[in-house]
């Protein structure tokens, strides 16, 4: 107000009272004595601060009225409507706006999406009301006798002539409000099942396309691409762009992931931002964007954040990895390992074969030892050089044996014939060789000398 | 388009048949002409898989959608600028 409402103070006097329904100063710093007890802490340095006006100087404002102000007599008094009219215009003039610390009592939500509550101490409360726009902002509504922190403007309600705090920012102390979001949230889904362990879908172990979720500039984007492309240089990436902070963000992400299960094609989703305040990674607590993902037909693997933040959406997903990179890692399989598994597989085929073929009957043993012992070394040379896949492994083969030109006489019950005396004029067998058998007879057999065998 | 989850539900089939035909090798009594006949048809997979890999383009594209809800493909350039501010938020 003015310097003359400071003066007024110090008694009462009609002044004081006629400016108030005047023309109020545009250019005064207002000052009250409940003013000084309160601190304005809040980044708003073009607000006037309370007491900036303490020191005197000439009323620069309209004159007051000599024939007396109104409500100075019976013959002029001020209507209600006016009175609270001047008493907001000096509440709302005189306080800045500011942080207000007070437990909350009576919170109720109305239809409108506006919020009325009370915040109060020990000994007082005052009104408060956090319009639709403002309320929309709080992960969630907090609970009775929470202390929380309110910023806003002093106001008052000309129609009740009530007095009350007109809420801009609720906060809980520390991430109290967000907590109790994310544990309401967390609560509802596990009510569900939808955060069971029973629910989570394995990663495919190869996939060849993968869906990435997250901004298209963001820096979680280009660590993702990074790490997929050194693993698993083969897999094609599909990214949904989608910002992932912000009151639009959740709806995006909601979006780009229906784009991505639409489209049908990438086997695995993963779903990623970097790290950033607890209000920044926010959408990824908000109950659609879980929805969502527990809904989508292929695994997702959620990767929010930095190692300590643990959003709905990980709780959600079928993986959660506690970076972008580590969520790269997960999502593909490395290729040196990968074709070494392939390889090794390769590995188990021969030896599996060898194996088999050596076992069993004895005399079948000894026959397949023999028979196969040149191949064996043959093929454990070849292994050793072995560097990669495909044609290669047909050297390997005892079918590439076969191939090139040597064949396997089997007796009827599968035993390998191997030694003269395994055939007898007139026995029938079978000659395996490299596409097909062939129904053989034995005509006569002739030795050979130590010479001709090789010793 | 539709071709592209087969070709890797081809890749993890034919990985699948490839450790189930060593996990018979290894178990089971075969004669010798079985044998020859998994150890034939393992390697055919094998190769599959491998082929598989090398098949693969490894590009990054990007899922647009217009306004009418149609999807389509784009080429996804990672915008190095503005990756590389590393701001780390998004």
């Amino acid at each position: 107000m003015t310097a003359d409402r400071e003066a007024g103070s110090t008694g009462e006097s009609a002044e004081t009272q006629i400016s108030l329904f005047g023309s109020p100063p545009e250019d005064g710093a207002a000052s009250t004595p409940a003013g000084r007890a309160a601190g304005a802490e809040d980044g708003t340095p073009a607000a006037p601060t309370w007491g900036a006006a303490a020191k005197s100087e000439p009323a620069p404002h309209a004159a007051l009225e000599p024939a007396g102000p109104p409500g100075s007599s019976r013959e002029s008094p001020v209507s209600v409507s006016a009175l609270n009219a001047a008493a907001r215009r000096i509440l709302e003039e005189s306080f800045p706006s500011l942080w207000v610390v007070g437990e909350v009592a009576n919170w109720r939500r109305v239809s409108s999406g506006h919020c009325y509550f009370s915040l109060r101490d020990e000994d007082a409360q005052i009104a408060c009301v956090l319009w639709r726009r403002d309320a929309r902002r709080l992960p969630t509504d907090p609970e009775e006798g929470m202390e929380v922190l309110g910023f806003g403007e002093v106001s008052l309600y000309e129609a009740r002539g009530s007095y009350q705090l007109i809420v801009r920012k609720l906060e809980a102390r520390g991430e109290g409000l967000w907590r109790l979001a994310f544990e309401r949230l967390k609560r509802k889904l596990a009510a569900e099942g939808l955060l069971e362990e029973a629910r989570k879908r394995p990663l495919p172990r190869v996939p060849l396309r993968v869906g990435v979720v997250t901004s298209r500039t963001g820096a979680a984007l280009r660590d993702v691409i990074t790490v997929v492309r050194r693993r698993a240089p083969w897999t094609e990436l599909l990214v949904s762009d989608c910002r992932v902070q912000g009151e639009e963000a959740a709806g995006e992400i909601v979006r780009a992931l229906d784009r991505l299960v639409r489209d049908g094609r990438v086997e695995v989703i993963v779903v990623t931002r970097g790290g950033g305040s607890v209000e920044d990674l926010w959408c990824f607590n908000e109950e659609a964007v879980a929805r969502a993902v527990a809904a989508c037909p292929v695994p997702v693997i959620s990767a929010v954040g930095h190692e300590i933040d643990v959003t709905i959406t990980d709780l959600v997903a079928d993986v959660r990895a506690p970076t972008p990179s580590a969520a790269g890692e997960l999502v593909v399989p490395d290729a040196r390992v990968l074709r070494a598994d392939l390889r090794k597989l390769g590995d188990r085929l021969v030896s599996g074969l060898r194996q088999r073929t050596v076992r069993g009957e004895e005399r079948a043993r000894r026959a397949a030892d023999r028979l196969l012992g040149g191949m064996d070394r043959r093929l454990e040379r070849l292994a050793g050089r072995l560097e990669g896949l495909g044609g290669r492994l047909d050297a390997l083969s005892p079918l590439g044996t076969l191939r090139r030109g040597y064949a396997v006489p089997l007796a009827g019950d599968g035993r390998v014939l191997r030694h003269l005396e395994d055939f007898r004029q007139g026995d029938r067998f079978r000659l395996r060789v490299v596409d097909g058998r062939v129904a053989c007879a034995v005509e006569g057999t002739e030795a050979m000398t130590e010479e001709e065998t090789g010793g | 388009m539709a071709e592209e989850p087969s070709r890797t539900s081809e890749f993890e089939a034919a990985l699948a048949e490839l450790e189930r035909i060593v996990a018979r090798l290894d178990r089971e009594e075969l004669s010798l002409d079985e044998a020859l006949e998994m150890f034939e048809t393992g390697v055919s997979h094998l190769r599959t898989a491998s082929r598989l890999l090398d098949d693969a383009r490894g590009v990054v594209e990007e899922l647009i959608e217009d306004a009418s809800g149609e999807l389509a493909t784009v080429d996804f350039d990672l915008p190095v600028g503005e990756a590389a501010d590393g701001d780390g938020g998004d």
